[in-house]
């Protein structure tokens, strides 16, 4: 998708105050003719909070997964979480086994030649993998985040085979760990240096892209550094670069003293010495992990991720805190959020294309296929996700995919054909076992059953009458249905497709 | 390379956005499907010409396209891969030039379109394009898209704009398609804008039979949703409802036009044909062509994309026949290409190009231009200049043709200059 869904409101929320954020704006500008306020009603009842949390905290729970948090009590879940190191993931590593390139280093991927054209599949595809089954659920949560907000195009140049190593080195190695270590990795990622055009700046003509891009988007925002402070910063970055192929170690980051701008420089209104080589882009990068604006760019964003689009200010400014005080250590931000009544309470949010499939992929418990080199035909799940717009690293421009859920309503096929095809079994590369899962979570096979027990499953909670209303009409229109014969099996897979189609579905 | 004072003007944008009173605001508050201008009167006016917007990816290099062959400058700049003047007889006929007007030529991979610029239904406009310097590609489609050259701020597109602001009086659920799997940047911002990859494929999926019933249930289950999902779900129905009713699969054109199956380019001109004779409503459509980053071994891939270019739209041109009165077509690329070849037998990203035209009502020469020349002194880094900002071409045709005066909604802070590209 060529779409940039960059919007005034993350640049207006970032720095000039936040009144003009939230449900006050919509009233504001509410016309009598426009369809009912965006929100949702404050907090459906009865709304299971481990349902909630799994579906913030994880992509959804798995079947059986709720009862099994609730036996471990949330606390302790959430702690878990935090230390993915302490969680085994055999079965990710289990299902990635023929991922041949996941782990290759850039000599091994040349050494493939043509056949590294299969690169972009196999990540695209392993993210979706790892998502759906990893235990370490926050970890694949965070790297979705990272991932997005240290964005970067699959199809640019050699993107094509370094953002494997980008998404392994970098967002992987610090997704859970600490900010300026993220940051640096980042910085020096021969992806990201290929990607803003920092590996072709040159002492001469300094380019700004890189620079402007790690104060505008990826720390302090705009707004908190000037035109100057971007042409200064892209000086400090001149030579920071990756190796040529008669390089010690092609492709890999190097730092180049003869492209380097070693004069003085001014950022931000510190003054950086001559003579600091590569030290002038470690300063900058120390100076915008420690800045308040960027403790408060990101405590926004993961309080969008985890609470709402407009998140309220209390736990921005307590996550903001947190992220300072611990200098940048992401789950001691997270702890904070994870704490905040806000969390716990927080209002129905719209799942982005992404959150959508995984979660659908998660509850109904499928068996993915892994991707055969030439063979596209069992890549129905990254044709979903191309199609709504959300396919992983696809995002041409460096803002990457907004993390404003409302701004992905749209059309509703593509949802709506995704949860049945999936519900079928029929989407290319995904098996479901229907009959496997109920009778494996000791379903009541009655129609009412099977019903009550996908809401739950799926809502957390009990059909509403008007829910139940619209869907037993369509289930019972030819008499309730009878599980023993093949029709009637049939019609109760209809059924479970609608709910999996519904809109509290489209919700988490 | 230095950014321009536009970009400047982007960090501006951002952060006066409010001083854009309700377009800025619109797109503070608002979901993607909302209309951006759902505060501004709307201009209400009868539909005008169907718009068919195609844009050729990758920066088509416009020289070889639509060849200055009147220009020795042309033949010292590029020795391997020029277009040999119409009237060289040492030239292959598969590389000389259809004279158009003396100075200028159409490549010869376009023959089928010779015919449509005799017959006053083609015109060729050059020295055209964005005024931004970007040379990347993603920023100056994302530019030429938005409307707004230099500035990503605005989330919607021009045509999306151009839909928001202009009121036809036909509530059409399906006022505009962007043929493809995710709607185009340029139809952003309209309600009635959606992306279709093949209107066969345009369904509900699961079992056939239960599909109307399956439909009702979800409308219900959705008519009861307190948020904004309602909308949507509305649209979608209106959408499916209207394909429905319109039999593509089984499309006949007419007057011996001949469209190519096996291709996504003639499918997606088929269709729309399908949709403009059905009369459903349809106002835009957008077109994607890729293939045109020739950096290398020019000579014979832009011979090969432009042949399929040519086909398909003469393929157009013939099934609709008369109904061509009623209908503007528009070619566009992000950049044109250096009028230096380069040592790989092909041109890198340049600046200045051309763009086509095509109706019953477009200027009766073959080729609009100002032309500055390709001599050193004129050209920009060694790049053709821009003389006729594509966004003039793209007013004259709303205005003109479209019904739509607010061109100043389209393109915010442009002021147009018209050149007499489409007639009344």
């Amino acid at each position: 998708m060529r779409m940039n869904r960059r919007s005034f409101l993350k640049v207006i929320g970032a720095g000039a105050g936040t009144a003009l954020l939230g449900s006050s704006v919509i009233e504001a500008l509410a016309a009598p003719d426009l369809p009912a306020p965006l929100r949702r009603p404050a907090s459906p009842e009865g709304r299971d909070p481990v349902f909630h949390v799994l579906n913030r905290v994880a992509f959804g729970p798995r079947p059986g997964q709720v009862d099994a948090v609730k036996k471990m009590g949330l606390q302790a879940y959430l702690e878990q979480q935090l230390n993915p190191a302490s969680i085994s993931d055999e079965v990710v590593e289990k299902r990635l086994g023929d991922y041949m390139t996941l782990d290759m280093t850039l000599p091994e991927i040349q050494a493939l030649g043509q056949a590294a054209q299969e690169m972009i599949v196999e990540l695209d595809q392993a993210t979706v993998v790892r998502a759906v089954y990893a235990e370490r659920q926050l970890y694949e949560v965070m790297v979705n985040f990272w991932s997005e907000h240290f964005s970067i195009w699959h199809l640019k140049e050699q993107c094509k085979f370094l953002k494997t190593i980008d998404d392994r080195e970098v967002i992987r190695k610090h997704a859970l760990g600490k900010f300026r270590d993220l940051l640096g990795a980042s910085a020096k990622s021969p992806a990201m240096l290929i990607y803003l055009d920092n590996a072709k700046s040159e002492k001469k003509h300094p380019n700004e892209n890189y620079a402007r891009e790690v104060m505008e988007l990826h720390t302090i925002t705009v707004g908190n550094y000037t035109e100057t402070d971007v042409k200064e910063v892209a000086r400090c970055f001149t030579g920071w670069t990756v190796q040529g192929p008669n390089g010690d170690n092609p492709g890999d980051f190097i730092f180049n003293p003869r492209q380097h701008d070693d004069g003085p420089k001014t950022v931000l209104g510190q003054q950086i010495p001559a003579g600091g080589g590569i030290q002038d882009g470690e300063t900058v990068l120390d100076m915008l992990a420690a800045h308040p604006a960027t403790a408060h760019h990101i405590a926004s964003k993961l309080c969008r991720r985890f609470i709402a689009d407009d998140p309220p200010e209390t736990v921005v400014k307590a996550a903001a805190q947190a992220f300072l005080a611990s200098s940048g250590d992401i789950p001691s931000v997270l702890r904070v959020i994870f704490a905040a009544p806000e969390f716990l309470n927080a209002p129905p949010k719209f799942k982005r294309p992404f959150e959508y499939v995984i979660s659908l992929l998660r509850a109904f418990d499928v068996d993915m296929a892994t991707p055969k080199p030439g063979n596209r035909n069992q890549l129905g799940v990254l044709g979903t996700l191309k199609a709504m717009g959300h396919l992983p690293f696809d995002h041409v421009t460096p803002d990457g995919y907004t993390d404003y859920a409302a701004q992905w309503i749209d059309n509703m096929l593509l949802r709506w054909n995704a949860a049945i095809l999936t519900v079928y079994g029929a989407m290319p590369g995904v098996k479901v076992n229907l009959n496997g899962l109920v009778h494996g979570q000791n379903v009541e096979l009655t129609p009412q059953g099977v019903l009550a027990y996908f809401a739950q499953h799926l809502l957390g909670r009990a059909l509403s009458q008007e829910e139940q209303n619209a869907i037993w009409d369509f289930a019972s229109k030819k008499g309730e249905p009878n599980l023993t014969t093949d029709a009637g099996r049939k019609r109760m897979v209809d059924a479970i497709a609608l709910l999996a189609a519904s809109p509290a579905f489209q919700y988490r | 390379m230095a950014r321009s004072v536009e970009t400047l003007t982007r960090r501006e944008m951002l952060n006066r956005s409010f001083a854009l009173s309700a377009l800025a605001a619109a797109q503070v508050a608002w979901p993607s499907w909302m209309p951006r201008l759902a505060f501004a009167p709307k201009t209400r006016a009868p539909r005008g010409d169907v718009l068919i917007c195609i844009f050729l990816r990758g920066g088509a290099d416009g020289l070889n396209i639509i060849v200055p062959h009147g220009e020795n400058a042309y033949y010292n700049a590029r020795p391997a891969i020029n277009i040999a003047r119409p009237d060289d007889s040492k030239a292959d006929i598969t590389n000389k030039a259809l004279d158009l007007d003396g100075f200028f030529g159409l490549h010869p991979a376009l023959r089928p379109l010779l015919p449509i610029f005799r017959g006053n239904q083609l015109v060729a406009v050059h020295a055209t394009g964005s005024p931004d310097p970007t040379r990347s590609h993603f920023d100056a489609m994302d530019f030429m898209e938005r409307g707004t050259p230099g500035s990503h701020a605005l989330t919607t597109g021009w045509l999306g704009r151009h839909l928001a602001s202009l009121d036809t009086g036909t509530n059409a659920p399906l006022r505009a398609i962007g043929w493809g799997n995710s709607l185009q940047q340029s139809l952003r911002g309209s309600i009635s804008a959606t992306a279709i990859k093949s209107i066969v494929d345009y369904h509900l999926r699961g079992r056939k039979e239960a599909a109307d019933e399956m439909l009702a249930a979800l409308n219900a289950l959705y008519a009861a949703d307190p948020a904004a999902l309602k909308t949507a779900a509305d649209q979608t129905n209106a959408v499916l409802d209207l394909v429905s009713r319109v039999n593509v699969a089984s499309y006949k054109a007419a007057n011996g036009a001949q469209y190519d199956d096996n291709n996504d380019f003639d499918l997606a001109l088929m269709q729309t044909a399908a949709l403009i004779k059905a009369d459903v409503g349809l106002e835009v459509a957008a077109i994607d062509l890729g293939g045109w980053d020739t950096h290398q071994n020019e000579t014979a891939d832009l011979a090969k994309e432009l042949t399929g270019l040519g086909k398909g739209l003469a393929a157009f041109h013939t099934d609709l026949g008369d109904a061509m009165q009623n209908i503007t077509i528009v070619v566009m690329s992000e950049f044109g290409r250096r009028v230096q070849e380069n040592a790989s037998g092909g041109t890198d990203h340049g600046h200045g190009n051309m763009m086509l035209v095509m109706g019953g009502h477009v200027a009766s020469k073959p080729v609009i231009a100002q032309w500055p020349g390709l001599l050193d002194d004129k050209l920009i880094n060694g790049d053709l200049a821009i003389t006729i900002d594509y966004r003039d071409v793209l007013s004259e045709i709303l205005t003109t043709r479209l019904n739509n005066p607010a061109v100043d909604a389209v393109f915010p802070d442009f002021k147009p200059t018209p050149h007499g590209i489409v007639t009344k």
